[in-house]
């Protein structure tokens, strides 16, 4: 684990949630791990909390949920990826791309001249 | 990977989700997978949970969020689901009511009419008694009035104020925090964009405004002061008289116009909607009440209206016991205020007068028009109920609840109440137009125009579900109370009802015909009155008779031999006119104003004492020819003729009414009679004596009157520049009215012609109210008749057919058909038998509510209501009659057979 990990911003939950469904139905738990992996562990998360979150994107037709049985024979709640859920996906990547670069051009601009 | 989710949660999901179990289990396994996570990596057990447990987070924080979405989730879904569910059965009432277009026709038939009439009473009744006033406050503006009791000398509910005594209560009154004395007025008009015209006006001392709480939207309103006399004249502009004479310019103010020949400024407009006492009043100006000096200082005079603004805090009660203990203690300085009493009046009533009554007696009857209505439509949806019971017993073996069943039921009765109310909102303001057409005075209207605003609209969404639930909730509980079993069994005879609903719809039949007695009773009672009063001598002959205000501006017209020279050549023109058979000039004409009232005393007779009734009369300005034009006979004596003019010995000439009040058992001609105050020093000697004349209205009591020659006008306050034209001609009316106008512009081109209207039309807009009461209360019988008919033959249909086995049956084995037919028909009297018993007594109750609208026939009129039961029982046994025939008409094979 990284010395320092970084705190969530808002909504970026949902989208990392989003993306880590593109491959498939998914329980929380492996929601959880892809994260960890995918982020370098470098994200704090108290994993609790995307239960709310996961609840709410279900509310809101983003995923759908479906009670299964998992690999080791306990039964879990799968969610998966909605068309609705897609289309977010796809819009909402494009406009944290475009404010993460935005953001990045000026941090890294030269001074100010003069 | 995925699986079959166990059977027992398929289980517990047949009772709905168990959401706080999923969040549970879900929680769980995350936390478990952790630990097992942490145990691989090499962790202890202890070790492991712990870690686990930090790694997720606090349980109870995530379980209750969760549980909270689930909540929103659950509540979003029964919406759904009851939306769905009442869209469902709307889905299902629709295509119910096509299968049976003509039972569905007739439903709505009925019903939207019948509320369509209820919306039409009620705009007129919202416009008329419950639409504020459009004044500051309009609850605290009360009308002023003095009563004179007995013991005063006269006998008056509403009368006027004296001007020492208005000057009294404005200056003593605490509860009252402004009061303004008023007079309604017509005047001619020069000025704006038209030609001379006579318009309505106002004349209001300066407090005006602040009684009304209204300010102009333009200028100002009158300033202390200005209500003095001899004050330059200014007006304040109504918004009507504002656009149609100014086009609504705002550089009208301090623009000048004439008004009765004096120039008045143009200080202030009022805001549109402003009304004061009638939208016919296009201006007000101050009212000069010490003008004259003699009538300034005259408590008996009682000549202006007056209104004042309840003090914050004080109420109608506390301030007219106010006012009378302020007359109680100038009665005892001054005799004239023996029986004088002040009534206070909300202003609203000082308006609406009978009205209200005429209103509520209206929207009474509509209203039981409706319930006959609705018990009609509970009837027909019990039979329907009924040939639905296999329908809905099958629906019930199939798992719909009863709850589910009632409201399905309640919908389609609510769905026919609200199409019924959509069409009732159609209809409503036509029928109101309809109406205002048919007859234009008849409809009461205070101020703005009668229409659909959120209150009328309100009433009729409210009736129209209350009358939903009142026809509904007879078959949903008679759905309800189904017995499954019994109704499954009985096959084939799905028709036949239970004695128990039978019971019922005898009961609703008999409350219809109850119902229609009430109406019809109350209809034939107004319907009477109108009669009676129509049938009322009224002294004069109203047919082919024209009349017409022909008035004198003051300013050119300021001497009396003017006036007396333009008068007598318009006489004499229009009596010239070809096909006129008699022509003359009245100061007042019947039903259109009141004569003024005066006191007088006949000679060698002392003053009436204290206590005592004053000798007093209707004072008539006439010229020659006006009694013959009016069609009044001369009983005896002379009529006015040549040589009764300026500076011949002063005549009268007194009705019969004043002859038998004054001078029994005398002929009072030669007898002479004076007026008080400064008129006194001048004797009147009485030369003729003409038949009585009602002025005032058919209901009331003939008042006794007095008429002077207009050549002579002997008396001071009377000017005689206000005549009203009679011309009695066969004629027809547009050219003679052509011909008059030349006439009247042959003499003075300047004066104007106003209120032209025949008689006829003038006696009947004084009885337009009884009229409106009569008409519609027996349109209201009518339809109570049919629709209760309706229901009887309905009923003893229904009946019979219900019974076309048995009576087959009876038939084969030789029954008697005439002893079947009166079984039938007595079934449907005895119905009828109740029905009456029942609307007896509320027809005696709902006669005594008329009250003051009946008019020569007692509330309790043995006739009207022997009539009103015979005709129900005549229509009743019609309707009983036809399903009867029709029983005996049975074929008992076909009865067998099916």
């Amino acid at each position: 684990m990284p010395e320092n990990p970084v705190e969530f911003l808002r909504g970026t939950m949902e989208l990392l949630v989003l993306r880590s469904l593109t491959w498939g139905q998914a329980h929380g738990f492996s929601i959880a791990r892809w994260i960890e992996g995918a982020t370098e562990d470098s994200l704090t998360i108290e994993e609790g909390t995307l239960y709310p979150a996961l609840h709410r994107m279900e509310e809101r037709g983003l995923i759908e949920a479906e009670w299964g049985v998992s690999e080791n024979n306990r039964k879990a709640k799968y969610y998966s990826l909605t068309e609705h859920g897609r289309a977010q996906l796809r819009s909402q990547t494009e406009s944290f791309r475009r404010y993460a670069r935005a953001v990045f051009l000026a941090l890294e601009a030269p001074a100010r001249a003069g | 990977m995925r699986g079959e989710a166990p059977l027992w949660r398929r289980y517990v999901r047949l009772f709905g989700p168990n959401l706080s179990a999923d969040i549970d289990d879900e929680v769980r396994h995350h936390v478990e997978l952790l630990i097992e996570l942490y145990i691989a990596r090499g962790l202890s057990p202890g070790e492991a949970r712990a870690a686990a447990e930090r790694k997720f987070g606090d349980v109870l924080t995530v379980k209750s969020d969760c549980e909270k979405i689930a909540q929103r989730r659950r509540r979003a879904m029964a919406r759904a689901e009851m939306w769905d569910r009442l869209l469902q059965d709307i889905r299902f009432a629709v295509r119910t009511f096509a299968r049976t277009p003509g039972f569905t026709a007739a439903a709505l038939l009925t019903l939207g009419l019948g509320l369509g009439a209820n919306t039409a009473v009620f705009s007129v009744v919202n416009a008329v008694l419950l639409r504020p006033l459009p004044y500051g406050e309009p609850e605290q503006v009360t009308a002023i009035w003095t009563r004179s009791t007995p013991e005063s000398g006269s006998t008056i509910d509403f009368m006027g104020l004296s001007v020492p005594e208005f000057k009294d209560y404005r200056a003593a009154a605490r509860s009252l925090s402004a009061v303004s004395a008023y007079q309604f007025r017509r005047s001619n008009f020069t000025g704006g964009d038209g030609s001379p015209d006579r318009i309505a006006n106002v004349a209001a001392t300066a407090a005006f405004f602040d009684v009304v709480g209204v300010r102009p939207v333009l200028g100002r309103g009158f300033r202390a002061g200005e209500d003095a006399s001899g004050a330059q004249c200014v007006v304040v502009l109504s918004d009507g008289m504002w656009r149609t004479r100014y086009a609504a310019r705002s550089d009208v103010l301090n623009q000048t116009m004439r008004l009765d020949g004096e120039v008045c400024t143009i200080i202030g407009v009022m805001p549109a909607g402003f009304f004061f006492p009638t939208t016919e009043v296009a201006l007000w100006r101050p009212f000069a009440i010490d003008a004259d000096a003699e009538l300034s200082l005259d408590r008996g005079s009682h000549w202006f209206a007056a209104f004042g603004r309840l003090a914050p805090g004080a109420s109608l009660t506390a301030a007219e016991a106010e006012v009378n203990s302020l007359m109680a203690a100038w009665r005892a300085e001054d005799d004239h205020h023996l029986g004088h009493f002040i009534l206070l009046q909300p202003f609203r009533e000082s308006l609406v007068g009978d009205d209200r009554t005429v209103l509520l007696v209206v929207l009474g009857g509509v209203g039981l028009v409706l319930l006959i209505i609705c018990a009609n439509l509970a009837n027909l949806l019990l039979v329907r109920a009924d040939s639905r019971r296999r329908e809905v017993a099958v629906r019930v073996a199939l798992g719909a609840g009863r709850a589910r069943l009632i409201r399905q039921m309640m919908t389609e009765s609510l769905l026919l109440a609200i199409t019924g109310g959509v069409i009732a909102l159609l209809t409503g303001p036509a029928l109101v137009k309809l109406l205002t057409s048919l007859d234009p005075d008849a409809v009461p209207t205070v101020g703005g125009p009668t229409t659909l605003d959120a209150r009328v609209l309100g009433f009729t969404i409210a009736v129209s579900l209350f009358t939903g639930v009142l026809f509904g909730l007879f078959p949903a509980f008679q759905v309800s109370a189904l017995r499954l079993q019994e109704t499954l069994k009985s096959e084939g005879r799905a028709l036949t009802a239970g004695p128990r609903s039978l019971a019922l719809r005898r009961g609703l039949v008999a409350l219809e015909i109850a119902t229609c007695l009430a109406v019809v009773s109350a209809a034939g009672l107004l319907v009477q009155s109108y009669q009676r009063m129509q049938a009322v001598d009224v002294g004069f002959t109203a047919t082919d008779l024209l009349s017409l205000d022909v008035t004198l501006p003051a300013a050119e017209y300021a001497e009396p031999a003017r006036v007396q020279r333009f008068y007598s050549d318009l006489r004499a023109r229009v009596a010239a006119l070809p096909g006129v058979q008699s022509t003359g000039l009245m100061s007042v004409l019947p039903f259109r104003t009141s004569p003024p009232s005066d006191g007088f005393r006949p000679e060698g007779r002392p003053d009436p004492q204290a206590g005592e009734f004053q000798i007093e009369g209707g004072y008539i300005l006439t010229t020659p020819g006006a009694f013959d034009a009016l069609g009044v006979p001369l009983v005896r004596g002379r009529h006015f003729d040549e040589r009764d003019v300026s500076g011949a010995p002063l005549v009268a000439i007194i009705d019969e009414t004043a002859a038998k009040m004054y001078w029994p058992g005398q002929d009072p001609i030669g007898h002479r009679i004076r007026y008080y105050g400064s008129d006194s020093l001048q004797w009147l000697t009485i030369v003729g004596i003409v038949g009585p004349v009602n002025y005032l209205s058919p209901r009331l009591d003939l008042r006794a009157n007095v008429y002077a020659p207009h050549a002579q006008m002997p008396r001071q306050f009377y000017n005689g520049r206000a005549m009203m034209l009679l011309v009695r001609s066969h004629a027809g009316r547009e050219g003679l009215i052509t011909a008059i106008r030349g006439a009247v512009k042959a003499v003075d081109p300047t004066v104007p012609v106003t209120r032209i209207s025949a008689m006829d039309d003038v006696v009947a807009r004084a009885l337009g109210r009884p009229r409106l009461a009569a008409g519609l209360m027996a349109l209201f019988g009518i339809a109570a008749l049919i629709v209760g008919a309706l229901g009887v033959y309905g009923l003893l249909s229904y009946i019979v057919l219900s019974r076309t086995n048995e009576i087959g049956i009876r038939m084969a084995l030789g029954a008697d058909a005439g002893r079947v037919r009166r079984e039938i028909l007595l079934q449907g009297l005895t119905i009828a038998t109740v029905g009456i018993a029942v609307g007896t007594g509320v027809a005696l109750m709902s006669g005594k509510l008329l009250g003051t609208m009946l008019f020569g026939v007692e509330a309790t009129d043995t006739a009207t209501f022997t009539t009103g039961i015979s005709v129900l029982v005549f229509v009743t046994a019609l309707a009983s009659w036809l399903p009867a025939r029709r029983a005996t008409r049975v074929d008992p094979l076909t009865a067998l057979r099916s």
